[in-house]
């Protein structure tokens, strides 16, 4: 099912633990965590480097996000162009 | 026709240089996630710079071609922004960024089957509902393809535009990447998607990075480095294939250079079109010539 192959894959691209467990036993490891048959066929085929380097990828990006908050330079600037 | 516009992304870091040169630059695109929470001030301070300017708001985070269903909380506050800022037009990507309560925290691309198409169009299809209009959907970058895809990256986008009625948002240097990364020709993926129905496009750097064991090189798209002149040649092939007019946006996110250079991108952009734009005339003009002949 489309929604738990995304779970799986959401998994594997932000959590280290997850990750490294699938990667010691890929199609043990899908199966356990409720893929389909086909669903595991097609997680096993996965390239280790290719996730490894979306992974810190996803990992570089979350860790230099910004607090999600309006820009303090409006603060500065309304003011002044208000008048 | 419209005249093809060239634009920069809204950045508060590049402020003054935009205000000082808003004689070059037809249209900004403002990111919707850093202002769905601003206060009333600070809409209306973008409010007043739309008055002056074309607006595109962009977002990121809604995760629209995720299987689960788009938060009508999270639309709602796009709605509230559209409402307040009247920009031309809305984006989002086709990406997930959810699984339940699994925050991915970015983009990521979902496994290309049917059932992410049907889930696309439907959660497009509550968006322009809440919101008020369709968004323009973007194509993204990935250093991974997804597993258990059974659609090609051009079919599976065609397929969501087919359905869901929404136009694309064209991310050029997003296209160049997963083509590098991936082997495939990005001139054939020009061929399989249905480019009367691009408006946006985007265009940015970025930059080769290694797989954590070196031995694999990827292409990075970071909106930190130049475009890319390949992706010029990818912007005047577009612009020689389609009739409708198009809006081009620079995407810089970070190692911000002196503004001269990233206007000189925007010039870089506009003879990028014009030459395709020359292109698609004289295979009109042949055209009509062998007709006439004929």
């Amino acid at each position: 099912m489309q929604a738990d192959l995304e779970r799986f894959w959401a998994r594997l691209l932000t959590e280290p633990d997850f990750r490294a467990r699938f990667i010691a036993d890929p199609a043990g490891f899908a199966a356990q965590n409720g893929l389909s048959p086909e669903e595991c066929d097609a997680v096993v085929r996965t390239q280790v480097q290719d996730l490894h380097t979306a992974a810190r990828s996803y990992a570089a990006k979350n860790a230099g996000k910004r607090p999600r908050s309006s820009d303090r330079w409006w603060r500065r600037w309304l003011p002044f162009k208000a008048l | 026709m419209q005249h093809d516009r060239v634009g920069l992304g809204w950045r508060p870091e590049l402020a003054a240089g935009i205000f000082d040169s808003l004689d070059r630059i037809d249209i900004l695109e403002v990111i919707a996630d850093n202002y769905v929470d601003a206060d009333r001030a600070q809409r209306q301070g973008l409010a007043m710079i739309a008055r002056d300017v074309a607006i595109h708001l962009h977002s990121i985070d809604l995760g629209l071609a995720g299987s689960d269903e788009v938060a009508t909380v999270r639309l709602e506050r796009i709605a509230r922004l559209v409402d307040d800022i009247k920009p031309e037009a809305w984006s989002d990507h086709l990406a997930f960024t959810r699984s339940g309560d699994i925050e991915i925290g970015h983009l990521a691309a979902p496994p290309r089957t049917p059932a992410s198409v049907e889930a696309t169009v439907r959660n497009v299809r509550k968006a322009a509902r809440i919101v008020g209009s369709v968004p323009f959907m973007e194509n993204i970058a990935t250093l991974i393809d997804p597993p258990g895809s059974t659609l090609s990256e051009a079919a599976w986008i065609a397929g969501i535009m087919s359905a869901s009625g929404c136009g694309l948002l064209l991310d050029l240097h997003n296209l160049y990447a997963n083509a590098t990364n991936f082997g495939f020709d990005p001139l054939a993926f020009l061929d399989e998607i249905p480019l009367d129905r691009v408006d946006g496009i985007h265009i940015a750097g970025g930059k080769w990075i290694s797989s954590p064991d070196g031995e694999k090189a990827y292409l990075l798209d970071d909106h930190l480095h130049p475009v890319d002149e390949a992706v010029f040649g990818l912007l005047s092939e577009v612009a020689s294939r389609t009739a409708q007019a198009l809006t081009v946006i620079l995407e810089r996110d970070g190692a911000y250079p002196p503004m001269p250079e990233l206007l000189a991108e925007l010039d870089r952009a506009r003879e990028a079109m014009r030459a395709g734009r020359r292109r698609r005339a004289a295979q009109e003009a042949a055209h009509i010539q062998t007709a006439d002949a004929g």
